[in-house]
């Protein structure tokens, strides 16, 4: 049984959470007109073997949206952020390379 | 205005459920529909909302999303961390005046009244029926009064509040209207076994 620790509400089963997607990806710029980049961003997809940052929204609790680390071998979640928090240090890891 | 219709009218029938005991395990009771007013917040100014609401309605804001304050008739919940729910089972003067004092930048205000029936799950065997579809401890220890939790039942989400009393073990539960007649088919075929007793709409 796959359980995830909401950091608003604690720890519940995954049948209160939905699964949304991918996080590890990046979306190309707007401006960027590379067919190639385009294609590998909407269509493919990693199959990792060990950990994977993916979206779970907990649907039947808080609602918020959660970026999970997570182990495609043995399902051991390894963090829990929420999404919000996770995009703004993206955002601020982006301004510091920048 | 006219009055809601319950979503259990047609099913709803008073009296007992399976097994006969002495005194009910449980007790199921639909409440009356209840004011009920979601806000939800922005990022920006949240604090400061719940600052407001404090200082204006005399209750403090739930810092986590499983527990409810109140204050006379009217609780706060926070289903989520921008998310509050206010609950009373009367029309409370102050939080219209506070409502109307809201504006677009402030957060967003829904009446939920009718999206919601409550049902009243109260006796020794609440927490027994409860758990058949409910993956939450229930015990004291970790499910105290005042304490509430959303989660899912019989695949319906639902809002499961515990409320103090001294003598019997009581939680109201929070069910989407549209499912409220699944739910309803669902909890009393958990309740037939130990015992329980439908009452009258209170």
């Amino acid at each position: 049984m796959l359980r995830i620790a909401c950091p608003y509400c604690g720890e519940r089963d995954y049948i209160e959470f939905l699964y949304a997607g991918d996080a590890a990806r990046e979306m190309p710029a707007l401006s960027d007109t590379d067919i190639d980049r385009w294609t590998d961003f909407v269509f493919f997809r990693d199959d990792p073997k060990g950990e994977h940052a993916e979206y779970w929204q907990h649907q039947h609790g808080c609602r918020q949206w959660l970026k999970v680390i997570r182990d495609t071998v043995t399902h051991r979640v390894i963090s829990v952020t929420p999404a919000i928090e996770a995009g703004l240090q993206a955002d601020e890891d982006k301004v510091e390379v920048a | 205005m006219a009055d809601a219709l319950s979503a259990l009218a047609s099913v709803y029938d008073a009296g007992p459920v399976g097994v006969t005991r002495a005194t009910p395990g449980v007790t199921l009771q639909e409440r009356p529909a209840r004011n009920l007013v979601q806000l939800s917040g922005w990022p920006e100014n949240f604090d400061t909302i719940c600052d407001r609401i404090a200082a204006l309605l005399g209750i403090r804001v739930p810092v986590d999303c499983l527990t409810v304050t109140t204050h006379d008739d009217l609780s706060i919940f926070r289903v989520g961390p921008m998310r509050l729910w206010f609950v009373s089972d009367t029309n409370s003067t102050r939080l219209s005046e506070f409502l109307g004092t809201l504006e677009a930048k402030d957060g967003v205000v829904t009446e939920i009244n009718h999206s919601r029936t409550v049902l009243r799950i109260r006796g020794p065997e609440a927490r027994t029926v409860l758990n058949r579809g409910l993956p939450i401890d229930l015990e004291n220890g970790a499910f105290p009064e005042h304490v509430f939790v959303q989660s899912v039942i019989h695949h319906i989400p639902v809002l499961v509040h515990r409320l103090a009393s001294p003598d019997d073990t009581v939680f109201d539960v929070y069910v989407p209207r549209e499912y409220a007649r699944s739910f309803w088919e669902w909890l009393i075929n958990a309740a037939e076994p130990l015992g329980g007793q439908v009452l009258e709409v209170c």
